[in-house]
């Protein structure tokens, strides 16, 4: 105990040694680092709102309105063929697609463009659509599955010359 | 008994080294200051409305006096205190979104750690100004040496964006929302290739490991042959694919602070 009391004693010694302006310059570290700290700290971490302290996540929101879309087409329900969208609207590619074609925001405009790829999809065929739209900090959120088919165009069977 | 911690502080708080580093840091951040803020502050824009036309004239006579480093160490103080009301009042609680962007964010902070470095003894008006005075003795010029212990706030700056940006996207789906990010911006919502996916999963896991390899490996020196190079591609390739404006080459012009400053000053004079 003495001898702890000797060393604590002898350490009291040196920091009264410690040039005055090396002690400033460590609150000044010590008193920054806390400064940068506390953003993101706060925000990232403990998961307050405060928008006045400043966190580092970069580009979280940004690209979050964009759904992926994929077109399959039956004719029997066990063969699906990949369906070029493309193929089907104004443009041959997506390359020289107009942005508003290529980029989906959301389910609503999704469901728009399914709807409109049913009227273009050819006789007897079914359209099964797999779409997942973007979210804020996470990945997709599937909005239609392909589990069950988006719409199908029955045959139109002709008899003696008019349609049924 | 031994006592490292003091030690240890000597040797990162008590650094007498050549400013030119700091100097180099000086001008280069004021260029990005003007390149991110300028547009927002001219004459043209905020004359409608008195604060911002007031805080517009003494950005531009701040960031112009610490450019030529003419009272560097008051228009520095007076620079710090203006971008940081810029990004708190203006962005924040005018929610002003281009001004409280991360990337303007990063400037205000690293102006504010450039305070307590001695950026105006190189390459400024005021040594210019120091050498007149003292003319007629001949090779009596002050010299560029001053206490650089502060660029241990920059180099710490810089690993707390890396590591917070790394926590920021460890997590699971961070592939899908880079993803949402590259197909937002060039794909659209028709994926041309869908093997390209495992290009961007590869892309994610190596942009999380490089974030927290920078975190830490730049404060080691005999890393800095390969991971500087590392991380300007890193970020000139960000810089090429994203519209982060001025955060690649501010990020870029940060690591300056990690180069010993005597190691700078012999390269500055070698070039």
């Amino acid at each position: 105990m003495i001898r702890n009391l000797y060393n604590l004693n002898e350490l009291v010694f040196k920091i009264k040694k410690v040039n005055s302006i090396l002690l400033i310059r460590l609150f000044i570290f010590i008193t920054a680092f806390s400064g940068m700290l506390i953003g993101p700290v706060s925000r990232q971490l403990i998961g307050s709102s405060n928008q006045y302290l400043r966190p580092w996540r970069m580009f979280s929101t940004w690209g979050r309105n964009i759904c992926d879309v994929k077109y399959y087409l039956t004719d029997n329900n066990m063969d699906f063929f990949s369906l070029d969208p493309y193929e089907f609207m104004k443009s041959d590619n997506w390359l020289d697609a107009p942005r508003k074609i290529r980029n989906l925001k959301n389910p609503k405009q999704v469901k728009l463009n399914a709807k409109k790829m049913c009227k273009l999809i050819p006789e007897g065929q079914t359209l099964y659509v797999e779409s997942k739209c973007g979210q804020k900090r996470k990945g997709w959120k599937l909005i239609i599955s392909k589990d069950k088919p988006f719409c199908t165009k029955n045959k139109i069977y002709f008899e003696n010359g008019i349609s049924k | 008994m031994k006592i490292p911690f003091f030690a240890l502080l000597k040797r990162n708080l008590e650094i007498k080294a050549s400013t030119r580093s700091s100097a180099v840091l000086r001008i280069g951040l004021v260029f990005l200051a003007w390149s991110c803020f300028s547009n927002y502050l001219i004459i043209y824009r905020t004359f409608q409305s008195p604060d911002r036309l007031l805080i517009g004239i003494l950005f531009f006579i701040f960031s112009g006096m610490l450019f030529l480093g003419w009272k560097t160490k008051f228009a520095n103080i007076g620079l710090a205190l203006i971008l940081n009301i810029l990004i708190l009042y203006f962005g924040v609680k005018d929610n002003f979104v281009q001004l409280r962007a991360h990337h303007a964010n990063l400037i205000a902070l690293s102006i504010t750690w450039l305070c307590f470095l001695p950026s105006g003894k190189s390459f400024s008006l005021d040594r210019y100004l120091a050498i007149s005075k003292i003319k007629d003795q001949k090779h009596n010029f002050p010299n560029e040496i001053g206490e650089v212990w502060a660029l241990n706030l920059i180099r710490v700056q810089v690993s707390v964006v890396y590591f917070f940006a790394a926590i920021d996207k460890s997590y699971l789906d961070f592939n899908e929302r880079l993803e949402q990010i590259l197909q937002s911006a060039y794909f659209g919502s028709y994926f041309p290739w869908e093997s390209f996916r495992i290009v961007i999963l590869i892309i994610s896991i190596f942009t999380v490991l490089i974030l927290y390899l920078l975190s830490f490996g730049l404060f080691i020196k005999s890393w800095h042959r390969w991971l500087m190079p590392m991380g300007i591609i890193f970020h000139i390739f960000i810089y090429l694919l994203m519209p982060v404006r001025t955060f690649s080459l501010t990020m870029i012009l940060l690591y300056i602070s990690f180069l010993d400053p005597n190691d700078f000053y012999y390269f500055s004079k070698r070039i």
